[in-house]
């Protein structure tokens, strides 16, 4: 069973930006209909019940589904841990920051900081992300530490800031300085990635399929196949997510670096567009 | 009760419980998935002597984690602790010095044994991990997979970090008693080609066939196993001999599976197969059932099966 929320003011959101961290399956999931409708959600500086925004049904135990134009809704699937949140359309900034399990699914694109702090689970935007794709959390020194995230479209800059731990793959392009002070984990970007990708890296993959502007501090060994990307491109078609043919079974130069830092991460760029 | 004009005897297989892992192992071809295969399963006949039961699992594996060719191995062994030993040595040795070769978990299970986490100092340093996400596993599961990726001098050599472990089956058997060994061993070559096709088992003995069969205990103090006299044809006038005058020889298959069910239907599989011009009879080793927990009567495996159709084993 699943509860599901429409919004009331279809294609005009509130104007205030709205606080949405109570859509969690966390905070939702197992309450019955009235009491979701009690929900407060804050909107400017206001708090209101959830029922004056949306129109709820059902009583799901583990799976919230939202209808509706949320792209001035902030902290939508925050620190969720469990079940399934699916949004019909657009969400805010910082969408699914510090998840810790559970899957949400973004049918349309994301703002800036979706991911952030992300430490488990499966993060789905099928549109674009903004900027600062899974970053850190403010203050902390490293930034997400497990769990996949998979982008339908392209991202924004500075994404995967100090990655520890963890999967994020774009179909589309990457904009610039991704993975910047990456430690580890994998980066599969489909399209073509930004200058300054990997600038300060210490450990981790950053595929880049359509090629990317490398930085003078990696040096290239190779063509290699790895059998290892393999497991992942197969991880990534099973849950639907395509991955183009040439990048199957083909051999890759290993560029090492970032030299500059002493780092030992590598950069994959395909032998015949290295 | 008679198969194509052969005796089935109304006895019974006494097996055992052991714990089991299976592997997968992929390389870039199929030559060397099983060079690798038969390299890691060489000296692994029985658990008396080897300390572990290996071989390889046909039919080969539809797919394979990394998309290349491979070969699937099961390793039997009494306990999961020598079952680690044995896949750390194993691996170590005969898969990661494989040209090509990388090494796969192919039996998702909540208790696991460290294999990659072990092997992976080899990489001195300059060895890394990767982490696959449970929801990203075909088919799901549980736990994240993590796989090591060791550099060696072709490249690299990719392992899981653990393997899992459950109770399975070791000594499944029959024997087959032919008028002349040269009918014994076609006899036995048939039931191993029918055996080989059947998933989720294996003949850890040489050629799938064990020539010279054991009894428990000895003469000498020190042997806690020796030559299963009464089914020694050379000795028939001078021991207490199992044996009808006509029947000049005896092989018996042994067959180890990860359930008493894949076990039943390999040894029907093999019996039938066995079974025709030359044969006596079918038997099959006991300890009078005061051994092993799994006792596997030959009669009724043919009226509860029409033939060897195989099911997954997970």
């Amino acid at each position: 069973m699943t509860t599901s929320l429409r919004l009331k003011s279809r294609g005009a959101a509130p104007a205030a930006p709205v606080d949405a961290c109570c859509l969690c399956p966390d905070r939702l999931a197992g309450l019955p209909r009235r009491e979701v409708e009690l929900q407060p959600i804050h909107v400017g500086r206001s708090r209101v019940p959830l029922g004056e925004l949306f129109e709820v049904s059902g009583d799901g135990v583990e799976s919230i589904e939202v209808d509706g134009d949320l792209a001035s809704f902030a902290r939508v699937g925050e620190s969720m841990s469990r079940g399934s949140l699916l949004v019909r359309g657009a969400v805010g900034p910082r969408a699914g920051a510090r998840m810790r399990g559970g899957t949400l699914v973004v049918e349309g694109p994301a703002g800036d900081y979706a991911g952030e702090g992300m430490r488990g689970g499966l993060l789905r935007i099928r549109g674009d992300a903004g900027d600062h794709l899974a970053a850190p959390s403010p203050g902390s020194a490293r930034g997400m530490n497990r769990g996949t995230i998979l982008i339908g479209g392209s991202a924004g800059r500075l994404a995967a800031m100090r990655m520890r731990r963890g999967l994020i793959a774009i179909a589309g392009d990457l904009g610039d300085a991704a993975a910047c002070g990456m430690l580890a984990g994998t980066v599969l970007v489909f399209g073509r990635a930004g200058h300054g990708a990997g600038a300060l890296l210490r450990r981790g993959t950053i595929l880049g399929l359509s090629g990317l502007d490398l930085l003078p501090t990696f040096e290239p060994v190779g063509p290699f196949r790895f059998p290892f990307l393999e497991i992942f491109f197969d991880g990534l078609e099973t849950i639907g997510f395509p991955v183009p043919p040439r990048a199957r079974r083909a051999p890759y130069v290993r560029h090492v670096g970032d030299l500059s830092g002493g780092g030992v991460g590598e950069i994959l760029v395909p032998a015949v567009t290295a | 009760m008679r198969i194509a004009g052969t005796l089935i005897e109304d006895t019974y297989a006494e097996a055992f419980t052991m714990r089991a892992a299976r592997l997968i192992i992929t390389a870039d071809s199929e030559r060397w998935a099983l060079t690798a295969a038969r390299s890691m399963t060489g000296f692994a006949t029985s658990v008396i002597g080897c300390d572990c039961e290996a071989g390889p699992e046909g039919p080969p594996p539809a797919r394979t984690p990394d998309g290349r060719p491979g070969v699937r191995v099961l390793v039997f062994a009494r306990s999961s602790e020598i079952l680690q030993g044995q896949l750390m040595r194993r691996v170590g040795q005969c898969v990661m010095t494989a040209a090509t070769a990388a090494c796969f978990d192919d039996l998702p299970s909540e208790e696991t044994v460290r294999v990659g986490s072990l092997l992976r100092f080899f990489g001195d340093g300059h060895q890394g991990s990767k982490v696959l996400d449970a929801a990203l596993a075909d088919p799901p599961q549980s736990r994240e997979r993590r796989f090591w990726r060791i550099p060696v001098m072709d490249g690299e050599f990719v392992v899981e970090d653990r393997f899992g472990v459950r109770k399975a089956v070791a000594g499944g058997n029959f024997l087959i008693l032919g008028r002349t060994p040269d009918a014994a061993l076609a006899a036995a070559e048939r039931a191993v080609e029918s055996i080989r096709s059947i998933p989720a088992v294996i003949l850890p003995f040489p050629g799938g066939i064990v020539r010279s069969g054991s009894k428990v205990g000895s003469k000498y103090r020190k042997l806690i196993a020796s030559t299963n006299t009464p089914y020694c044809p050379t000795l028939r006038r001078s021991t207490q001999s199992a044996l009808p005058d006509d029947v000049a020889s005896v092989l018996e298959i042994v067959i180890d599976g990860l359930s008493p069910d894949d076990v039943r239907r390999a040894m029907a599989a093999g019996v039938r197969a066995a079974c025709g011009d030359g044969v006596v009879s079918i038997s099959a080793g006991n300890y009078g059932g005061k051994l092993g927990k799994h006792l596997i009567h030959l009669r009724p495996l043919f009226q509860e099966t029409s033939g060897p159709g195989p099911s997954p084993a997970k």
